[in-house]
């Protein structure tokens, strides 16, 4: 981790004292489960598939591909995983339902981190008045729960992808408010910072090159785990029927979509929710990974 | 001890005032007025303008939240201009099935959670703790919208245990009315399990490495009163703190059972609302749960100096 710091942040590094590095002994080598490279490799699948869905030979998602409600059967590629209501491939339904579940999932997730940030890291380097209006804020934003928020917003507004999109990001703000408020906290009272402050660097030039190069890992290290939960949070409201509108397919919709059928054909269920799960859980085991690597907090 | 629940009482406070501005201000940001919205492309200037007048819209923003906040604070939270029933009226109707399903639900979530720490915390790392641990993780990414329909299949569909849908109030007989809750409940419990479950195993663990633990060992007292008499409370508080916070998650997981179940509470009342447009009930609705969500919060953090005597202590220093 020093070795790859170093290179990327030249200034950071060469102002650590010689007690802020850590101690020289080998890390232990865990072993990790093969869960989570398994799991990376499904995340890889999923993203790769995602970004190729238009390139690979599946049929359209909008287009009857054989008779409605077919068990998955071998032979076609388009009825491998059969076919749903209107003898629509459902492969291809959850070929392009993983684009707006990724693309949500990142994009609200990165935005989210990035302005939870921005308004945490002054909060907790400052202090005093400005820590206590931000913190006010955040529990403000926080007061309401994830979904409740959610269904508020799409009351008044049109469903749609960017509607979505802003509602996920509220739900994300709060959380980095508080995450880089807490480790801003813990940097700022470090010798090094007190270092650059002595040899005249203005509070920007400290909060972006001294303290932000230190906690960005950890930070990172969540976003796994946020995208997992607003991939949930995406899947929740679509099931609603509140998400994304059709006629794109979206994961959470699917199941919807299916529940009514689920006594006859619940391959129509289970396809997507086995999709969900397996992403949701493959997010989940790369976020624990990160985290015992980035977080020092969690380090034994 | 006064000052700071006092302290602590007052942000609550601040906090409830700036969640109620803040859905003012959401539901003036709808494309239109709210009347437009609520009645629909079709409606003409004068209806419009005259469910404007009605429910105060003409008047500017802080006027009309002025009032609208007068009026909440004396438990009158409008009335729904679908149904014309008031809002306050159809809380208290629905609010018993949620709170129902979100009181079982905690309360599962949280026996069946610390079953499991502590078998997991007896031994970190034997077979045992690896088998809950991979266990905790597949409920962990289970959301309810997921757990419900699957539930439904197997228990309700295929082994025919609980009923597919419909809910059948405790008046009319507690049995029917617990069949009918169990599926909803497991479905939105799930999640909650392993959140506490991988919470509480950690604490346990480090509670189990202190000294007053060896001591007690040291003194002969069996593993079981250590774990659950010396152990369990010290390693509860942030087990706590989850449970208030996960709450929300919880609530949210109600909306979406009650919905798949048909069940006659808040959440379904919300969904139908926001299908319906009807704003007014959407506020109130918004607004109570988030209040409810922020005061069990602060119950839970001024709960502390309950449990824990430093806590206590250290307040009075």
């Amino acid at each position: 981790m020093t070795q790859s710091d170093v290179k990327a942040v030249p200034e950071a590094a060469a102002s650590w004292g010689d007690g802020a590095r850590e101690p020289v002994v080998p890390r232990v080598s865990e072993p990790r489960s093969v869960l989570v490279y398994l799991s990376y490799g499904w995340l890889f699948a999923v993203v790769a598939v995602a970004l190729l869905a238009g390139v690979l030979p599946l049929a359209s998602f909008a287009v009857p591909v054989g008779p409605p409600r077919q068990a998955p059967q071998l032979g076609s590629l388009d009825l491998l995983l059969g076919t749903d209501s209107q003898g629509r491939s459902i492969l291809s339904r959850c070929a392009y339902g993983a684009q707006v579940s990724l693309v949500v999932g990142a994009a609200a997730g990165l935005v989210g981190a990035a302005i939870g940030t921005a308004l945490g890291m002054p909060a907790g380097y400052f202090g005093k008045r400005a820590d206590s209006l931000v913190r006010l804020v955040a529990d403000a934003m926080l007061a309401f729960p994830p979904l409740i928020l959610l269904l508020a917003l799409s009351s008044i507004l049109t469903p749609s992808v960017r509607t979505l999109l802003v509602g996920l990001t509220l739900l994300i703000v709060p959380s980095y408010i508080r995450l880089a408020r807490a480790n801003t906290l813990a940097w700022a009272a470090r010798d090094f910072v007190l270092a650059a402050r002595n040899m005249g660097a203005g509070h920007r030039r400290v909060l972006t090159r001294e303290i932000m190069p230190n906690f960005l890992p950890t930070l990172g290290a969540y976003l796994p785990v946020v995208m997992a939960a607003l991939i949930v949070a995406e899947g929740s409201l679509s099931f609603l029927g509140l998400g994304i509108p059709p006629p794109r397919p979206s994961w959470g919709g699917m199941i919807a979509e299916g529940k009514d059928s689920i006594a006859e054909s619940p391959h129509m269920v289970f396809v997507p929710s086995f999709v969900i799960f397996l992403t949701v859980f493959a997010l989940n085991q790369a976020g624990d990974h990160l985290r015992h690597r980035f977080d020092r907090t969690l380090r034994g | 001890m006064v000052l700071p629940v006092v302290r602590r009482v007052g942000r609550s406070l601040l906090v409830v005032l700036l969640v109620t501005m803040g859905v003012t201000l959401l539901l003036s940001l709808a494309p239109g007025s709210v009347a437009e919205v609520v009645l629909g492309p079709d409606a003409t200037p004068e209806t419009v303008g005259a469910m404007e007048t009605q429910l105060g819209l003409d008047q500017p923003l802080w006027g009309q939240y002025w009032d609208w906040l007068t009026a909440a604070a004396q438990g009158d939270l409008g009335n729904s201009p679908v149904t014309g029933q008031s809002v306050s009226t159809a809380i208290v109707e629905r609010l018993p099935v949620t709170l129902q399903l979100a009181a079982m639900a905690l309360v599962l979530a949280l026996a069946v959670a610390v079953l499991l720490a502590v078998a997991s915390a007896v031994r970190p790392g034997s077979p045992v703790d690896r088998l809950i641990n991979a266990v905790s993780s597949v409920f962990l990414s289970v959301p309810a919208f997921i757990a419900g329909p699957v539930l439904i299949y197997f228990f309700a569909l295929q082994l025919g245990w609980f009923p597919v849908t419909g809910w059948s109030p405790a008046s009319e007989g507690i049995g029917a009315n617990l069949r009918g809750a169990v599926l909803p409940t497991v479905a939105i419990a799930l999640t909650e399990i392993a959140a506490f479950h991988r919470l509480l195993r950690t604490d346990l663990i480090g509670t189990l490495g202190e000294d007053f633990v060896g001591a007690a060992r040291a003194k002969g007292v069996s593993g079981t009163y250590v774990m659950f008499r010396h152990a369990l409370r010290p390693s509860s508080f942030s087990l706590i703190t989850l449970a208030g916070i996960n709450l929300g998650r919880l609530i949210g997981g109600t909306v979406i059972v009650e919905t798949l179940f048909t069940l006659p509470g808040l959440g379904q009342l919300l969904a139908s609302a926001i299908t319906s447009r009807d704003v007014v009930t959407v506020q109130g609705i918004v607004v109570f749960i988030a209040v409810v969500y922020v005061m069990v919060n602060m119950l839970v953090d001024l709960s502390y100096g309950l449990i824990d005597p430093r806590v206590r202590k250290a307040a009075k220093a």
